[in-house]
């Protein structure tokens, strides 16, 4: 019983003093009812404890809720076109308008690629330059990579957000946790998640297996 | 290396399938083909003979780790080589691979340079093990 203060001043500082007067009151009120075999009168003030009791948290729950909804647009928000699905939609654009970019992106590489096939030999500084442009425009091609990488940790904000959406229409079982996929973590984000391993860190771990 | 083996690309993101696709092309590795997850890649993989899976992790359908294992369980293609390349980057999904059978583990973002140095060691490997 230490996690309850026994020192009336203690408990004092925990509740202000109209709370303090209507719990005394309330289980005072209940332990008569139970003493007397009153059901109705027991169950009445008990509820009224636990409805005090959790009136903090139901707030901080509409708080959320109405806050969601400010910032999607709805009801008291600047816009009406503003929804949980309809910020999916907008997240699943950006992928696609940076899967767009990339693709020309590579396919301007592989143009100067074809250009630079079409030169003819040279001299010596000529070819080293050659060599040197098709080492840099594969390097341009792998850093393409950066439209999976955003897309994978945007792509899963969406199913976290359908997730959410799913959770708020169902409240039967709010002690089910929400349902993600469960086919990896995605990329690392700095920050948020702890540090991935590096390519000398995987090298390093998979020479000590044996790879 | 042999210039003309067979090598499947897995990834759900069209975008790096064909930056895999270009830079291998880049290496003068030309014949490729392409499946957007594990399952697809199996029905590839059972179609002909590949000699070489680039596969990422994190996919819809069938995932890369289910793909390696399932890989390494059928006995027609239990000894194909498997380079994972993948931003999945936690050690125990590292040790996961490797005890699942991997062949190389490329981390993205990857530069064209360690592309070519893990197929290169890939298949060093596997030269010096026949």
């Amino acid at each position: 019983m230490s996690s309850v203060p026994a020192d009336p001043a203690a408990t004092a500082k925990l509740l202000a003093p109209q709370d303090r007067e209507l719990i005394t009151e309330r289980l005072h009120a209940a332990l008569w009812a139970l003493e007397h075999d009153d059901p109705v009168a027991w169950r009445t003030n008990v509820d009224e404890l636990i409805q005090w009791r959790t009136q903090p948290f139901v707030q901080g729950l509409a708080r959320i809720a109405r806050e969601l909804e400010l910032a999607l647009g709805g009801p008291g928000g600047h816009g009406s076109h503003g929804s949980l699905p309809d910020a999916c939609a907008r997240l699943e654009h950006v992928v696609t308008l940076t899967e767009t970019a990339s693709m020309r992106t590579l396919d301007l590489i592989q143009e100067c690629s074809g250009l630079l096939g079409r030169m003819q030999a040279g001299d010596a500084s000529q070819d080293e330059a050659v060599t040197g442009i098709r080492e840099r425009l594969s390097e341009m091609t792998a850093a393409q990579g950066y439209q999976d990488l955003t897309g994978q940790i945007i792509l899963r904000v969406v199913e976290l957000v359908r997730a959410v959406q799913e959770g708020l229409g169902d409240v039967s079982d709010p002690s089910e946790p929400l349902k993600l996929a469960n086919r990896g973590h995605g990329p690392s984000i700095a920050g948020l998640d702890a540090a991935p391993a590096t390519q000398d860190d995987a090298n390093e771990l998979l020479s000590s297996l044996g790879i | 290396m042999d210039k003309n083996i067979r090598i499947l690309i897995v990834d759900d993101f069209s975008t790096m399938r064909r930056i895999v696709k270009n830079l291998l092309n880049d290496l003068g590795l030309y014949n490729t083909t392409e499946a957007d997850d594990g399952t697809s890649a199996l029905v590839e993989l059972r179609k002909g003979p590949f000699d070489l899976v680039i596969t990422d992790w994190n996919m819809p359908g069938m995932p890369g780790i289910d793909l390696l294992k399932a890989i390494r369980g059928d006995a027609a293609l239990a000894k194909i080589p498997v380079l994972m390349v993948t931003a999945e980057a936690k050690r125990e999904q590292i040790i996961e691979a490797a005890q699942a059978g991997v062949n190389g583990y490329v981390i993205k973002p990857f530069t064209a340079a360690t592309l070519g140095d893990k197929l290169t060691k890939v298949f060093e490997r596997l030269e010096s093990a026949a």
